[in-house]
C-alpha cells in the first residue's frame, strides 16, 4: 500500500463535508420520498465517498458506501420500498458513517458494520439478484461455414484473419467493459467476426480470464498487438493468422457486436463560478499572528517617531497605518466562518430527538449566516447541543399534555443568531414547558442553599450551578445534572455570557452573547505586585478606587458592598502569588453571568487595543491567563483570565 | 517533455491522488477540474495530452464532459475514472472515445501502467 498518511487531513475534511450533504438530503428525502434531486445528490455523495474510502484502504467504510450506493441507485431508479423502514435504514448507515469516520481519526479500521451490511444486502437483493458468473473454460472453437466464408471472402479482398486471444489481469474489476474497449480499438483497424464468449456475454464480464475473437484486417500481427497492449490491464495477448482452407458460396453478411446501452446523462445549467481554496488552518493562525506582530510594531514606530519628531517618517507611515488595519480587517474576515457549520447539524439532530422522545418538534433556523471567528464557531457546538437537548427534552411537553393547554401540537424549537455591534447574540428558545420555578427552589432547598430571599429571577439563575437538574426523570437525552454549569464555563471562556428567561407554560429562551473574534481586544492594563497585566476591557463593568478598610472582612471571604450588593473581593497578588506593592489601589468589578466580583489591584495604567497571542506549552497550560501580548514599547505583558480566576474562589 | 494533463473529479482527494500518482510517472497535472462543464473549459484553455475524467460528479458528468471535449478536438485523448458497477457507463463512454478507463480504488501499479501506454 502506498503511503496515504498525507492525505489524511484532506479526506476527513471532505469526507464529513460529504456526511453533511448526505444527513441534508436525507432530511428532505424524509419528506418527499419522490425527491430525485437529493436522491441524486446523495447518490453522488456516497459515491463519491466509496471512492475515496477505497483509496485510502479503509475497508469497513468502503463496505458500507458501496452498499449505500446501491440501495440509492435502486431508489433513485424508482424501485419502491417500504418506506419508513428505507428512510431508517439509510440515516441508520449515515450514523454508521459517521462512527467509522471517528474511529479512523483515531486510527482504527475496525468498526463494526457486519450487521448493518447484512441488512442493506437484504433490501438490495430483493430487487436486485446478483448475476451468476458463467465459468466456462476457453475452449477450442470451430468456426460455422458462415464465418469461414466472411473469412474467405475478405482474404480475396487483402484482409488478413487472425485469431485473437486476450487475457485480462488477475485483478481486473470490470471485465466487461475491458473487453468492450479491446474489440472498440480493434473494430477501428478492421472488423471482429466473432467472439467467444458471445458479445452479450463478454460485455457483462462473464467469461475468466480470457476471451477469443477473430479479427479480419489489413494490419500486421505487430500492429494489432500493440492496438491492445495499449490497453491497460491487458496480461497477455496472443494472435494466430487463420487459413481460409476451404472456399464455400459467397456469403456477404457481416455481423455487427455492438450493442449500444444508452445512459441518461444529464446537464444541468447553473454553474457555480465561485471560486475558492482551501487553506491550512494553521496557516492561517499564524497569517494571523504575523499581522498582529505588524500591528505591534506599526504602533512603536509610531511611538518613536512621535517622540523623535521625523516629519519624513510621518507620511510613510500613515500609509503602512492604514495598510496594517486593512490587513488585520482583512485577516479576521478571512477567519470568520458563518454559524450555519454548526447550526446544519440541528435539524438531523431534532428528527432524532422527536423519533427517540415521541415529540413533534420543529426547528426553526434564523441568521444561519451570521460570521463568528471560526475558534468560537468551533467551541460553539457543544453548549449548543446541550442547550437544545434541553429544549427538547424538558422543554418541549408529550403531545397530549401540550393539547390540554391548547397548545399546537407541534413544539417549535427556534435557534436565532444574529450581530448586534461587535457581539454576536445567539437565541435558543422553545415554547415549551418553561422552567418551574418552584421546582428549582425545592431543589435549592433539598440541597441546603437558603432561598428565602430570592426573586422568581434569583432562582432561574441556579440552573447554572454546578449539579443542578431538577429533572425528576434522567433521560437518555438529558438531566443528568451535569451540563448546564459546563455550558456557562464554555460560553465564558468563549469571552461570552448566557442569560435565561423562562415563563411556566409558555417557554424558555436562553441569550447568549459573543465577541465576534478573541484576537484582538480592548484591555485594561493595571500593574499588579509590580508586573503589568492586561484585562480584557469588555467583562468589566466598573472601576473604584478603594482603600483598604473598605473591605468587609466575612468569616469566609473578603467583601465590597457595591450597590448594596455583597461582592467577593478578590486578591489577585495572592492568587498569582504576588507581592503586594503600592498603596493606590483600585477594585476591577466584573460581571461574570449574574455574579459581580471585584478584582483588587495595585494600580491602572490605561486602556488599549491589544493582540491576544496564544501562550505555549507549560505556559498554555495555565488557567488564569488567556495569553500575553506585546504592547507598543516592546513590553510583553500576560492578559488575564478573570473567569477562571474567579471561579477558583 | 512530460506529457500534460488535466485531472476531472469532483472529490479533492482524488484529484490530489492522483496527482501524485501522475506527477510520480513523470507527467505535469497542468489543470483540474471539479465537474464537466469546468472540465471543458479547462480543456480548451490548456489543450493538455491527456484528461483523466471521472464518471460520476455534479453540475455535468464525466461522459457528458468527453463527448463535448471529442467535438472540440476529435483527438483528444481522454482516460475515464469509473468505479465497481458502472459497466454501462464506461461502454458509453467507449463508445464515445474514452482511449481507457481505470477503476477505483486506484492501485498505483495499475494506473502508471495504463498512463505509460498511453
Amino acid at each position: 500500500m502506498d503511503d496515504n498518511s498525507k492525505y489524511k487531513e484532506l479526506f476527513f475534511e471532505e469526507t464529513e463535508e460529504y456526511l453533511q450533504l448526505l444527513n441534508d438530503n436525507m432530511l428532505r428525502i424524509e419528506q418527499d420520498i419522490n425527491d430525485i434531486a437529493s436522491l441524486e445528490e446523495m447518490f453522488r455523495a456516497a459515491h463519491s465517498l466509496k471512492g475515496m474510502a477505497a483509496t485510502m484502504g479503509y475497508k469497513s467504510m468502503t463496505d458500507l458506501t458501496h452498499r449505500m450506493e446501491s440501495l440509492l441507485g435502486l431508489l433513485k431508479s424508482g424501485e419502491s420500498f417500504e418506506e419508513n423502514n428505507i428512510i431508517n435504514l439509510i440515516f441508520r448507515c449515515l450514523d454508521k458513517l459517521t462512527e467509522i469516520v471517528e474511529d479512523l481519526k483515531n486510527d482504527k479500521d475496525n468498526t463494526y458494520v457486519q450487521d448493518i451490511i447484512e441488512e442493506l444486502e437484504q433490501v438490495i437483493s430483493k430487487d436486485n439478484t446478483p448475476k451468476n458468473v458463467k465459468k466456462e473454460e476457453l475452449e477450442d472453437f470451430t468456426l460455422s461455414d458462415t464465418d469461414y466464408n466472411v473469412i474467405k471472402s475478405a482474404y480475396e479482398r487483402g484482409y488478413n484473419a487472425y485469431a485473437i486471444d486476450v487475457t485480462v489481469d488477475d485483478g481486473c474489476v470490470l471485465k466487461g467493459p475491458r473487453a468492450y474497449l479491446v474489440i472498440n480499438n480493434l473494430e477501428k483497424i478492421g472488423d471482429v467476426i466473432y467472439t467467444y464468449p458471445d458479445a452479450q456475454s463478454l460485455e457483462n464480464g462473464e467469461y475468466n480470464k480470457t476471451f477469443r475473437l477473430i479479427l479480419l484486417t489489413k494490419e500486421t500481427i505487430e500492429d494489432i498487438k500493440e492496438k491492445i497492449e495499449n490497453i491497460s490491464e491487458i496480461e497477455n495477448v496472443e494472435i494466430i493468422e487463420i487459413q481460409p482452407n476451404y472456399s464455400i458460396e459467397e456469403n456477404n453478411s457481416k455481423e455487427n457486436i455492438k450493442e449500444n446501452k444508452k445512459v441518461e446523462t444529464k446537464l444541468s445549467n447553473n454553474t457555480n463560478l465561485n471560486q475558492s481554496i482551501r487553506v491550512d488552518i494553521q496557516k492561517l493562525d499564524s497569517f494571523m499572528n504575523l499581522v498582529s506582530e505588524l500591528v505591534i510594531y506599526r504602533t512603536r514606530l509610531e511611538d518613536v517617531s512621535k517622540r523623535t519628531d521625523i516629519n519624513e517618517i510621518d507620511e510613510p507611515l500613515s500609509h503602512v497605518a492604514r495598510i496594517t488595519s486593512e490587513l488585520q480587517d482583512l485577516v479576521l474576515k478571512i477567519r470568520m466562518q458563518p454559524v450555519s457549520v454548526v447550526f446544519n447539524r440541528f435539524p438531523r439532530m431534532i428528527r432524532d430527538l422527536s423519533k427517540e422522545l415521541n415529540k413533534k418538534i420543529n426547528l426553526i433556523i434564523e441568521g444561519e449566516e451570521t460570521e463568528l471567528d471560526r475558534t468560537v464557531v468551533s467551541e460553539l457546538s457543544e453548549p449548543l447541543i446541550h442547550l437544545i437537548r434541553n429544549a427538547a427534552d424538558h422543554g418541549i411537553e408529550p403531545v397530549e399534555t401540550r393539547k390540554k393547554l391548547n397548545k399546537p401540537e407541534e413544539g417549535e424549537i427556534k435557534l436565532n443568531a444574529y450581530q448586534e455591534g461587535n457581539r454576536v447574540i445567539i437565541v435558543v428558545s422553545d415554547d415549551g414547558a418553561g422552567i418551574n420555578t418552584q421546582a428549582i427552589k425545592e431543589t435549592a432547598e433539598r440541597r441546603g442553599i437558603n432561598t428565602e430571599n430570592l426573586t422568581e429571577e434569583d432562582l432561574l439563575q441556579l440552573i447554572f450551578d454546578q449539579g443542578f437538574s431538577t429533572a425528576k426523570v434522567v433521560t437518555d437525552v438529558s438531566g443528568r445534572g451535569v451540563g448546564m454549569d459546563v455550558v456557562k464555563q464554555k460560553i465564558s471562556s468563549l469571552g461570552g455570557t448566557i442569560e435565561v428567561i423562562s415563563e411556566l407554560n409558555k417557554g424558555t429562551s436562553f441569550i447568549i452573547k459573543l465577541p465576534l473574534t478573541l484576537s484582538i481586544i480592548q484591555a485594561l492594563l493595571v500593574k499588579i505586585g509590580g508586573e503589568t497585566f492586561a484585562i480584557p476591557l469588555g467583562i468589566i463593568e466598573k472601576v473604584v478606587k478603594i482603600e483598604e478598610k473598605e473591605i468587609l472582612k466575612s468569616q469566609l471571604s473578603e467583601l465590597y458592598m457595591y450597590r448594596e450588593m455583597a461582592v467577593p473581593v478578590v486578591r489577585i497578588n495572592q492568587k498569582l502569588g504576588l507581592e503586594k506593592s503600592g498603596e493606590n489601589q483600585h477594585l476591577i468589578l466584573t460581571l461574570l453571568g449574574d455574579q459581580y466580583y471585584g478584582l483588587l489591584v495595585d494600580e491602572l495604567i490605561g486602556q488599549q487595543e491589544i493582540v491576544i497571542k496564544k501562550l505555549n506549552g507549560i505556559l498554555g497550560k495555565m488557567k488564569e491567563y488567556l495569553g500575553a501580548t506585546i504592547l507598543g514599547n516592546g513590553d510583553i505583558t500576560l492578559i488575564l483570565d478573570v473567569g477562571s480566576i474567579c471561579m477558583r474562589l | 517533455m512530460a506529457k500534460r494533463v488535466l485531472v476531472v473529479d469532483d472529490a479533492i482527494f482524488m484529484r490530489m491522488k492522483l496527482k501524485d500518482i501522475l506527477e510520480k510517472n513523470g507527467f505535469e497535472v497542468v489543470a483540474e477540474a471539479q465537474n464537466g462543464i469546468e472540465a471543458i473549459e479547462k480543456y480548451k484553455a490548456e489543450k493538455p495530452d491527456l484528461v483523466t475524467m471521472d464518471i460520476t460528479m455534479p453540475e455535468m458528468d464525466g461522459i457528458s464532459a468527453l463527448k463535448e471535449i471529442k467535438k472540440i478536438d476529435p483527438n483528444a485523448k481522454v482516460i475515464m475514472c469509473s468505479a465497481m458497477g458502472q459497466q454501462s457507463m464506461v461502454m458509453e463512454a467507449i463508445q464515445s472515445g474514452a482511449i481507457d478507463f481505470i477503476v477505483k480504488p486506484f492501485d498505483v501499479d495499475r494506473v502508471s501502467q495504463s498512463l505509460t501506454k498511453i
